[in-house]
């Protein structure tokens, strides 16, 4: 009699942990699934969107783009995110799939449109290039600091921070706003 | 080697130039001290094979194959594509003119046309199309005026100059490049254009990109724009062009270059608007400093691959910066043969090249060599050979080949169409990917179905294919889980009953076993 409510006891447990706990996939399903997870061993990179230079420049703006959905309050469009960081992954590929998963609209021209032979961002969130003003677009900075290199040249590693920043004035008023930042 | 000769080459050159000087006429203007005429037609030919190797074009193809032509629009191969016309070092000019024409075609069906904001582009095109015998001012069955649409008409879509004074040079560039007339009820004239670029000048003379920074490359633009008028009675534009071209002249170092940060794109730009100017970019005395000049100072950006860099201590060239070299040394080569100005087509169009076209054996042979099934990778040589039939002379001879082709065409768009479409849908469909759950099964399995009627290499111009896969994998993993979780309910059900039935079994047989018991008491 008490075996019988034993083995009852277990059936209900592994059905139970059966229902509750477990995906039923392959090795390489599982991979596929979870590629994006971040686990304790994983490597990452961080990445955020703004547009905080056109809140000081409002004026320049296309009347068309005076919105909060283009241009937020805040003028943050991604706050700082965690990413997984694949092998070979570059600037480039981490936005895509960020603002793919957000989604966040995005324009950009492949490397074989470029002189540069790199991808080369046009548009976020339907801000553009000239969209507010002369001298304005989307530029990208890692770890602080621009480079000279298109965004599908450079390579991430672990613990890296990309910040995509929208500049009014080729990126000289994203260099100030370093300064500031670091005073 | 060069170098080192240098001495005796200059008492050469002296001797040499002074023969020239009284014996012919014709020959007025003086090579380099250091680089012959063929040192300077090597180095371009260089640039060129550069670019070819960039684009994985083998060395004796000619540069307009497909692989260069396919980009035609874009300025990654445009400024190319017009200094090789300026050269006439293609013999196949119509294979990008046809591909750059497409590109306008296609481009003007959208609402933006060219480009949203950048006049630059209308310009950058038709100079383009000039230089390879083409006509900016009716392009595809509709007749696109470039020139129009770009230039003095372009106030209609967006301000000429939403890219600073850029879009006011080149629109100048570009209307005096075959002196283009603006029409009455223009909205732009000629002389407010030169006026607006007049006004931007900085007191030092130098023109800017940013607020009232000086910048040597738009100062050099701005003075090949404005060189058509450099002989005119216009005293404030003639002083407006000495005080820019004093800057440049103040600006220029011992090496004979500018501060390396301006990259040899700024010393390319200044030989291009000195040569417009008719100075000498390498024999003026305004432009020697120290026994160097603007040539030294560019080859001195030379790399040994063949192309050119943008700053001196970079180690790889840069096709942006080969690109101005190019224009660069072939604005010095025409200006020592005689011939007009890098931007001045009035004299010398090529405009026969385009009404002599003949659909000829070679083209046959491409035909025949496209394959049964065609892949978007095919466009090019699909849109050229149509393209080329339909304007050649002998179109009536090939009346088969003409429709196979149109076939051909309207069949690779519709892949590319197809292509888009998927591309939108996984895109509007697929994210979060948190959220994708089993009820999107029957939408990830349709696009699906749909990647997988695309040929291979068609399949891989879907972006987020990785995701349609995760998509779908996901919502296999859930099915499957769903069905064993079936299964584990009622396998654990039957279970339950099949305890409760023996249990009653039991219940039932402990109570046969006290019956006879109770019996045998009662008994």
């Amino acid at each position: 009699m008490k075996k019988d409510i034993l083995i009852i006891f277990s059936a209900i447990l592994v059905v139970a942990a059966l229902i509750m706990g477990m995906d039923f996939q392959s090795v390489d399903e599982y991979y596929l699934t979870h590629i994006d997870d971040i686990k304790p061993d994983s490597q990452t990179v961080f990445l955020s969107i703004d547009c905080k230079t056109i809140l000081e420049n409002y004026d320049k703006l296309d009347d068309n783009l005076k919105f909060e959905k283009y241009v937020p309050k805040d003028g943050i469009i991604l706050k700082k995110t965690e990413y997984v960081l694949r092998k070979g992954d570059t600037v480039f590929d981490i936005l895509s799939r960020a603002v793919r998963h957000n989604k966040i609209q995005m324009e950009y021209k492949g490397a074989n449109e470029t002189a540069y032979k790199s991808a080369y961002i046009e548009g976020i969130n339907y801000l553009y290039e000239l969209s507010c003003g002369e001298g304005s677009g989307w530029s990208f900075l890692v770890n602080g600091k621009m480079t000279e290199y298109g965004c599908s040249q450079v390579k991430l590693k672990d613990g890296d921070v990309v910040e995509w920043k929208y500049t009014c004035n080729f990126g000289e008023d994203l260099k100030q706003a370093d300064d500031k930042e670091m005073k | 080697m060069l170098n080192k000769s240098s001495k005796l080459n200059k008492l050469i050159l002296l001797f040499a130039t002074v023969t020239a000087l009284l014996l012919s006429p014709i020959n007025a203007f003086a090579e380099h001290k250091d680089y012959s005429n063929a040192d300077i037609e090597k180095t371009m030919q260089g640039i060129i094979d550069w670019k070819k190797n960039d684009l994985d074009i083998d060395k004796s193809d000619d540069i307009f194959s497909a692989d260069f032509t396919v980009t035609a629009g874009s300025p990654s191969t445009d400024w190319y594509a017009l200094a090789v016309g300026r050269l006439d070092s293609s013999d196949n000019n119509y294979a990008y003119l046809s591909m750059l024409e497409n590109y306008v075609v296609e481009k003007y069906k959208t609402a933006t046309m060219l480009d949203d904001t950048k006049a630059t582009e209308w310009h950058r095109i038709s100079l383009v199309m000039l230089s390879l015998g083409g006509d900016p001012t009716q392009v595809g069955d509709d007749k696109i005026n470039l020139i129009s649409d770009g230039t003095y008409n372009r106030e209609l879509f967006s301000p000429l100059d939403s890219q600073g004074i850029n879009g006011l040079v080149w629109a100048l560039i570009t209307l005096n490049s075959m002196d283009y007339k603006t029409p009455d009820n223009a909205c732009t004239t000629k002389d407010e254009i030169v006026d607006s670029i007049l006004s931007k000048q900085n007191r030092d003379g130098s023109f800017s990109l940013i607020d009232n920074t000086p910048d040597i490359d738009i100062t050099a633009m701005t003075l090949t724009a404005l060189s058509p008028y450099h002989k005119s009675d216009n005293m404030k534009t003639k002083a407006c062009i000495n005080r820019a071209v004093d800057y440049l002249s103040a600006h220029q170092n011992k090496s004979g270059g500018f501060a390396d940060e301006n990259g040899s794109e700024a010393i390319s730009q200044t030989i291009i608007a000195l040569c417009s100017l008719g100075i000498d970019p390498v024999n003026d005395t305004r432009f020697i400093k120290d026994n160097h000049d603007l040539l030294d100072a560019l080859m001195s950006y030379k790399t040994s691959d063949g192309g050119f860099k943008h700053q001196l201590d970079d180690s790889k060239s840069s096709s942006i910066s080969g690109e101005q070299a190019l224009l660069a040394l072939t604005s010095i080569n025409r200006f020592q043969n005689g011939m007009s100005s890098l931007y001045d087509f009035k004299t010398d169009t090529k405009t026969k090249a385009v009404n002599h076209i003949i659909f000829n054996e070679n083209d046959v042979k491409r035909y025949k060599a496209l394959h049964e099934k065609l892949t978007t990778k095919d466009y090019t040589e699909v849109m050229y050979l149509y393209n080329k039939l339909s304007d050649a002379e002998n179109k009536n001879d090939y009346p088969e080949i003409l429709k196979s082709l149109k076939d051909k065409k309207v069949e690779i768009e519709a892949v590319r169409k197809k292509i888009e479409s998927i591309n939108a849908k996984i895109l509007n469909n697929l994210y979060p990917f948190d959220d994708i759950t089993s009820d999107d099964a029957d939408m990830v399995e349709s696009i699906y179905k749909d990647v997988k009627t695309l040929d291979k290499y068609d399949q891989k111009q879907i972006l987020g294919y990785e995701d349609l896969l995760k998509a779908r994998t996901k919502i296999h993993t859930n099915q499957r889980s769903m069905i064993i979780e079936t299964i584990a309910v009622g396998v654990f059900a039957m279970l339950i009953v099949l305890i409760i039935i023996r249990l009653k079994k039991r219940r039932q047989a402990k109570k046969e076993n006290q019956m006879p018991a109770d019996d045998n008491i009662d008994w």
